[in-house]
């Protein structure tokens, strides 16, 4: 069975969770209980009316049924049909009048039976209904009956109207319960609701406060992030600033360079002078390098091994700057070099170092073997001239000893040079060891002698001082020796002022020994005279003299400036 | 004289910036019988000497390093009037300018021996004694 549409709404509409309100269920159940009654009352109503004609019928027939009895008087007629209805239960008293009102015959079944009659209109008494009917026969009226009836008993319409009444309580307490349940039901509905709504509030909740919490820390990462590119760029650039390095990059695809400054300063270029391109950048650099550089390039984009490279660059003022480049390639997903980009360091400080090194090394080189043919010469030398083994052993280590005497001055300055003031005081510091310092005078401006000069000049002033010790002014206490240098200038003599004269063109040196013994000029000249007089003078390309003055030895030496002897700046 | 190549008589310039070094070269040189014609000790003197058209040279012994000068001139002067030359160093042949790279190298300090055999066949074949 369908429920009603509109209950099925409320259900509905109750199940879709609008609660049905207490009111209503109130209501529904008041108009059933109304409805109910008015059922029973509308029943009681039908049920005397039906009983009122059913009565009537029965009194009818009755009238009937006796008229002829009566007509004809006969009383036993009479009183069997009387006697017929005491069958029926219901018919309590029975009554028939003859026509002057008098009772003819009848029975009262428990209740009151009128001795006269009177036609009346039916009448209802609680429990007991009362009917009369004429007796006639044509237009003559033969008499009247009556009828008492009782109803059905109170306790049976009760019994009738209470299974209505239960009807009426259960649906009451069916629209009750449903409505309860239904409130219940929607107050659960609502519950589950609510807690949906929460719950999906709460997720919301938790969604967004999750989103936010993601968005913050992405934030923050963000900012960390930031900040640690910001500091490592810092550090990075102070590195690379500290490091003196440059960086470079040269796109592949556009052939734009970008170049820091530090790599454009590496180029003469300062960060406003075109350095946009390779062709550009080439441009700086030096021919030699320039296929070396571009073959390196090629390599490392084409099979990605890195960059490493040391070539000379062009400066804008054609400075040669050397540049340590460094570098690699990178490449797009399908393996096309995209960039060549890397680090770059001037190591032309490095590079002159190590070609002043280099030139070292072969300086020294140069330098041993030289000395090595020195002392190869002055072996030879000195055993053509010495007499015996003894003497060549102490004249062969005398000049040995000139020769380290003249190296440890060049070797304190790297072998640049030696000053002649610290030659000739190293040479004549045996003779003034002993306290005999006044009879040695040395005079003359600073004069730079070159390595082989040194030597030489040195060789030189031992043989002079060894001559002088063994004959000479240094052979007794009373000798004196003078060792005087002057710088010749054209137009010297001439008693002009310094700054009228010429540029000096060559070093006088004059050697005088005096107080010793009687000089006498030698029979045969020895090494030490052929080696000043000739070999000296030669190396200087000029002009050497030993004058044996009675008095003492003087040597007389001009010797032009050059790069290997000049005076000090 | 016989057919030998001999170094006797053979006028040789010697340019050496040290003077030690020198005497002994010059000792050397005239022991073998050579004529040392002259010994430069510096370029200018090496140049004046090697340009001087009459006198009269069958070779040069050239130090490459002059006191920090190098001696090319003088051979470029000396290789121009067709004289043979033999540069002496203590650089080794990797002192030697690419022009020169194919004149013999006599290296510090000398040999005798090798300093002869190296005159002999730079010098003597080309150039017999002078009148």
């Amino acid at each position: 069975m369908r429920a009603p549409g509109w209950l099925r709404g409320a259900l509905l509409r109750g199940w879709r969770g609008r609660r049905l309100p207490p009111w209503m269920t109130v209501v529904a159940a008041v108009g059933l209980i109304l409805a109910g009654l008015s059922l029973a009352l509308y029943n009681e109503r039908q049920g005397a009316a039906q009983k009122q004609r059913a009565v009537m019928v029965q009194a009818q027939i009755l009238s009937g049924s006796i008229a002829a009895a009566l007509a004809f008087d006969d009383r036993l007629t009479v009183r069997e049909y009387i006697d017929a209805l005491q069958a029926n239960p219901d018919i309590e008293t029975v009554g028939v009048y003859d026509s002057q009102g008098s009772l003819v015959a009848g029975y009262a079944g428990g209740g009151y039976l009128p001795p006269t009659s009177a036609v009346r209109a039916p009448l209802s008494d609680g429990d007991h209904l009362v009917v009369t009917a004429p007796v006639t026969q044509g237009r003559t009226r033969l008499g009247s009956v009556y009828l008492r009836s009782t109803r059905e008993p109170l306790v049976r319409r009760a019994a009738g109207y209470s299974g209505i009444g239960l009807l009426i309580v259960m649906a009451s307490l069916v629209v009750t319960v449903l409505g309860a349940s239904n409130r219940s039901l929607s107050r659960a509905h609502h519950r589950v609701q609510g807690e949906m709504r929460r719950r999906a509030k709460a997720e919301r909740d938790l969604r967004r406060s999750q989103e936010l919490e993601a968005a913050t820390q992405l934030t923050l990462a963000t900012e960390r992030g930031r900040a640690a590119l910001r500091q490592s760029e810092q550090q990075l650039e102070f590195a690379l600033d500290a490091g003196r390095l440059g960086s470079w990059e040269l796109d592949l695809r556009t052939d734009a360079v970008a170049a820091s400054e530090f790599f454009r300063a590496a180029f003469g270029l300062g960060p406003d002078d075109a350095l946009d391109s390779l062709r550009s950048l080439l441009a700086h650099v030096d021919l030699a390098d320039r296929p070396r550089l571009q073959n390196a390039l090629s390599r490392a984009i084409a099979d990605g091994a890195d960059l490493e490279i040391e070539y000379r660059t062009l400066t804008p003022l054609d400075e040669t700057r050397w540049l340590l480049m460094r570098g690699r390639a990178a490449y797009d997903e399908e393996g096309a070099a995209v960039k060549i980009a890397g680090l770059s360091l001037d190591i032309t400080d490095r590079k002159l170092a190590e070609q002043r090194q280099q030139s070292l090394l072969d300086e020294l080189n140069h330098r041993v073997k030289n000395t090595l043919a020195t002392v190869q010469s002055i072996a030879m030398q000195t055993s053509r001239t010495a007499g015996d083994a003894d003497a060549f052993e102490h004249a062969f280590l005398a000049r040995i000893s000139a020769l380290a005497q003249a190296h440890d001055l060049l070797t304190a300055v790297a072998w640049e040079g030696a000053s002649l003031g610290d030659v000739i005081r190293r040479i004549l510091a045996p003779y003034a060891a002993e306290g005999q310092i006044d009879r040695l005078r040395m005079a003359g401006p600073d004069v730079r002698l070159g390595p082989n000069a040194a030597v030489s000049l040195a060789m030189a002033f031992h043989e002079l001082a060894t001559n002088a010790a063994k004959y000479g002014a240094l052979s007794t206490a009373a000798g004196e020796l003078e060792v005087a240098w002057t710088v010749d200038r054209p137009g010297a003599g001439q008693a002009l002022p310094l700054a009228l004269l010429g540029e000096p063109v060559a070093l006088e040196i004059e050697w005088r020994e005096s107080g010793g013994p009687a000089v006498t000029p030698p029979a045969r000249r020895g090494f030490g005279s052929r080696f000043v007089e000739k070999a000296l003078a030669r190396e200087f390309d000029g002009a050497c003299e030993l004058i044996f003055r009675p008095e003492g030895l003087q040597c007389h030496m001009r010797l032009p400036l050059s790069p290997k002897l000049q005076l000090a700046a | 004289m016989s057919d030998k190549p001999s170094l006797l008589g053979l006028r040789l310039l010697v340019v050496e910036d040290e003077a030690m070094v020198a005497m002994m070269v010059e000792d050397m040189l005239m022991e073998m019988g050579c004529v040392v014609v002259d010994v430069a000790g510096t370029v200018s003197r090496g140049l004046a000497l090697a340009g001087d058209a009459d006198l009269a040279l069958d070779g040069a012994i050239l130090d490459v390093n002059l006191g920090g000068e190098k001696v090319y001139p003088v051979a470029q002067a000396l290789a121009a009037r067709r004289v043979p030359f033999v540069f002496s160093t203590g650089y080794g042949q990797a002192g030697i300018a690419p022009d020169f790279i194919h004149v013999p190298v006599l290296s510090k300090p000398y040999e005798r021996r090798v300093l002869e055999s190296l005159l002999l066949t730079t010098m003597a074949p080309q150039a017999p004694p002078g009148a």
